[in-house]
């Protein structure tokens, strides 16, 4: 087990004069008047730059054409369905203590469309697919070796909805075949290695 | 006893069940008693149907049921019962040659008459664009152009279509959002949830309307024909069941397109190409990415949308057009209140589809249409001083 923590980009979105935000600490949509601030700047790192480039222009992706990987030994599922136990009893009201506990890696899987792959075929996560989305995305990061050098999880709203989404872009592809709506969400807040 | 019913005009007739008589005008029938009378939870029924039919419809009122242009039925012992017949050639083939002819066949047609497509910058209208392109034919593309952020592709797809194209108009989607203009909606017969999206077949209507077109097609059945599982016996009888009225969407036709001299269908309105399609698809299971079409078609579609599989939701700009709306729905609330002193129409009940009206809820969504529409319609006849 290594610790490599996740960092977060804030992505705030400006509209007319309110901005959306998602509290790195608390995972929280936030809408604010901006008062005549100026919009803030973030020194973006390369690899989220171009993941957030495959958001805004998903047509750009690659195709993640339903690759059907093999199961794995049930002691490996067991392993990671306990982590996946875990991050549920965290829940998303403890956004930030769910970040540091993505952080210790255990890399269980070369390439996180394998790892995505292996949880959406947890039991939990068939049941109540849709609103699992975060833990689904913080598990991957946490057991996939490849998320280190090219994941991204960014975080998003539905605006004005309210409706929030997690999803992972890396290396131009969005590694979960099942979510088709990732699309919908303005991505917020990036969490990356 | 048993009735006959047959319409063969391209305008929804009504049958009233109690009367035996058919009608092809109900605003002369229509009184304020009536429309006083009429069943708002039928029609909060009704709206889970894509279109009506006879017998799937709750009666808004009484004893009238609608009959879809081009049908026929028999009214048997309180039941309705579709007539229509269609005969299939057997012999078709899941050959990719094969299909393309059947195309050819049935654009014969169109070489006569000035076609345009309705460019949603989506796939199902795509597959339409390309193959009418393969036939030689230069069709006027339209589309409503939205900056929704979810629909980013569509739009992205739209002005790919209008560099490369020499006939494209896109329209700003904020002149037709849903629930827009509408003090100025066409009166309609019976409460219908398309009357809330008229502007948008109107602006579709008035562009091809200057450059003097008589067709639009469209990809509406796109889903059911290239998404639904053809092994299953239900959807395997439909190419025989299958009618163009269920495909058409007879509300924009008769209260818009037909205003304009145009008509507006489905450009997989045909049997055989249903057929055709299904046959070719006959291994595949289900197959909701339409993952079967995008590689089918490949050679017609812009190469972006042959491994895109993902889905936008439509549902921002219906909140963004019902919030826009709001000075508008309450005035039409007020008519349809005065006329049926249903709570429902109260200031109350119109504050609370507007309270948390952005938090995603299906239910709420199915009201909000159900009540705006037949608000809507009582409105209409108002302003028109049918009752």
């Amino acid at each position: 087990m290594k610790f490599k923590y996740l960092k977060h980009i804030e992505l705030p979105y400006y509209e007319g004069d309110v901005i959306w935000t998602i509290c790195p600490i608390t995972g929280s949509l936030l809408k604010t008047k901006m008062h005549s601030a100026e919009p803030r700047k973030n020194n973006i790192p390369l690899k989220v730059l171009k993941a957030i480039e495959y958001c805004n222009q998903p047509y750009l992706c690659y195709p993640n054409n339903d690759v059907k990987h093999q199961p794995s030994d049930q002691k490996l599922v067991g392993k990671v369905n306990k982590i996946h136990e875990i991050l549920l009893k965290i829940g998303n009201s403890r956004f930030y203590l769910t970040r540091l506990y993505s952080s210790f890696k255990h890399e269980f899987f070369k390439k996180t469309d394998e790892a995505i792959f292996q949880i959406n075929s947890l039991e939990k996560q068939i049941e109540l697919k849709h609103q699992l989305c975060l833990q689904r995305a913080f598990l991957a990061s946490k057991i996939s070796k490849s998320f280190e050098a090219n994941g991204v999880i960014f975080i998003g709203a539905f605006l004005p909805t309210g409706d929030m989404h997690a999803w992972i872009i890396e290396n131009g592809i969005q590694p979960d075949s099942d979510d088709r709506g990732w699309v919908n969400y303005r991505p917020l807040l990036a969490l990356y290695n | 006893m048993v009735t006959k019913i047959n319409n063969p005009t391209r305008k929804y007739i009504y049958f009233n069940k109690s009367t035996g008589n058919i009608h092809d005008n109900l605003f002369e029938l229509l009184n304020i008693d009536l429309v006083r009378k009429a069943n708002l939870k039928a029609h909060e029924n009704n709206i889970s149907n894509y279109f009506s039919r006879p017998d799937k419809y709750q009666e808004v009122i009484e004893g009238m049921y609608p009959i879809p242009p081009r049908s026929i039925w028999k009214y048997e012992d309180d039941k309705f019962y579709n007539l229509n017949s269609r005969n299939v050639p057997s012999n078709i083939t899941s050959d990719f040659a094969e299909l393309l002819k059947i195309i050819e066949r049935l654009s014969k047609p169109l070489l006569y008459k000035k076609i345009g497509i309705e460019l949603s910058g989506g796939l199902d209208t795509s597959i339409v664009i390309g193959l009418i392109n393969h036939l030689g034919l230069n069709p006027f593309l339209v589309g409503i152009n939205s900056s929704r952020y979810e629909l980013r592709t569509e739009s992205y797809i739209q002005e790919k279509y209008q560099k490369n194209h020499s006939n494209v108009c896109l329209i700003d989607s904020r002149e037709s959002l849903p629930f827009s203009n509408l003090l100025s909606c066409p009166i309609h017969q019976l409460p219908s949830s398309s009357s809330l999206y008229y502007m948008h077949a109107f602006q579709i209507a008035k562009e091809s309307n200057k450059r003097g077109i008589n067709i639009i097609l469209s990809g509406m059945g796109f889903d059911a024909l290239l998404c639904e599982n053809p092994i299953q016996e239900n959807i395997n009888l439909l190419p025989e069941a299958w009618q163009s009225w269920m495909l058409d969407d007879n509300w924009f036709n008769e209260n818009i397109y037909n205003k304009y001299g145009i008509t507006y269908k489905s450009g997989a309105a045909s049997p055989m190409l249903i057929k055709k399609v299904w046959k070719m698809r006959n291994n595949e299971g289900e197959d909701l990415k339409k993952w079967w079409s995008r590689k089918m078609f490949c050679g017609y579609l812009p190469k972006e949308l042959v491994n895109y599989s993902y889905k936008a939701d439509n549902s921002g700009g219906f909140l963004d057009g019902f919030l826009n709306s709001k000075n508008e729905i309450l005035k039409i609330f007020e008519a349809a209140y005065d006329v049926t002193n249903l709570e429902e129409f109260s200031q109350n009940s119109l504050d609370a589809l507007f309270d948390n009206v952005h938090k995603v809820d299906e239910t709420k969504d199915k009201l909000i249409l159900a009540r705006v529409s037949f608000a809507n319609w009582i409105f209409g006849l108002v302003r028109e001083k049918i009752i």
